[in-house]
């Protein structure tokens, strides 16, 4: 199953303060062992959000806000995708993550997979329009 | 340059209220043109936070000599 992970943003992740030079060599390491075991397919730093904007389409109204926003327990800060078996394996690296980081808090949310539908919802002519869609995103990815 | 778009959540994704088969079509029929276009590299929806595992913190007292340096804040 895959999972994403959120780190919650704090006062330093919004004020854009960078991470020090040991902190980033242990997320370096860190990164580099959850890659190897074949559990992470993703990550990244976002950048606080003052450098954010939000879209909301609301009534038929659409309303574009800039950043920043006020409220920074809601706000994400980092996101890792995971391939696990089980949600407790996930749990067991974030809470690794989050050690060498020092404190946190990350929210793990399972992603729904194409078998989570039922057929009659999501046909097999989505699912195979789905999977031309994820290979054309591979393809996308890979032109970064 | 890369942008990473969040959906916030509402009450119906919240309880899990499943897609219709007409969104599901129109939102693959979107994808498709979005990928098409060259963008984006990835996208998935989040199943409900119900199935989300307790949210882990850890405090500052767990903290090893070598964490982030912060000022103390709530």
């Amino acid at each position: 199953m895959r999972i994403l992970g959120l780190l919650k943003a704090d006062k330093d992740s919004e004020a854009g303060a960078p991470p020090s030079q040991e902190l980033m060599e242990k997320m370096g390491t860190f990164i580099e062992e959850v890659t190897k075991a074949g559990v992470l397919l993703a990550t990244d730093g976002l950048h606080p959000s003052s450098k954010g904007t939000r879209v909301k389409l609301s009534e038929g109204k659409v309303t574009v806000t800039d950043g920043p926003f006020a409220e920074t327990k809601e706000l994400v800060a980092s996101y890792a995708l995971f391939q696990v078996n089980t949600m407790a394996e996930a749990v067991e690296w974030t809470t690794r993550f989050l050690k060498v980081l020092g404190e946190g808090e990350c929210e793990l949310r399972p992603i729904f997979e194409a078998s989570d539908f039922a057929p009659e919802v999501f046909s097999p002519e989505e699912a195979a329009r789905e999977e031309a869609n994820r290979e054309q995103m591979q393809k996308n990815a890979a032109k970064q | 340059m890369r942008i990473l778009e969040v959906l916030k959540a509402d009450k119906d994704s919240e309880a899990g209220v499943p897609s219709t088969r007409e969104l599901l079509e129109n939102m693959g029929r979107f994808i498709e043109e979005l990928a098409n276009a060259g963008l984006p590299p990835a996208t998935d929806g989040l199943e409900p936070s119900s199935k989300g595992a307790p949210r882990y913190s850890i405090d500052r007292q767990s903290r090893g000599s070598s964490g982030r340096r912060k000022p103390a804040h709530k």
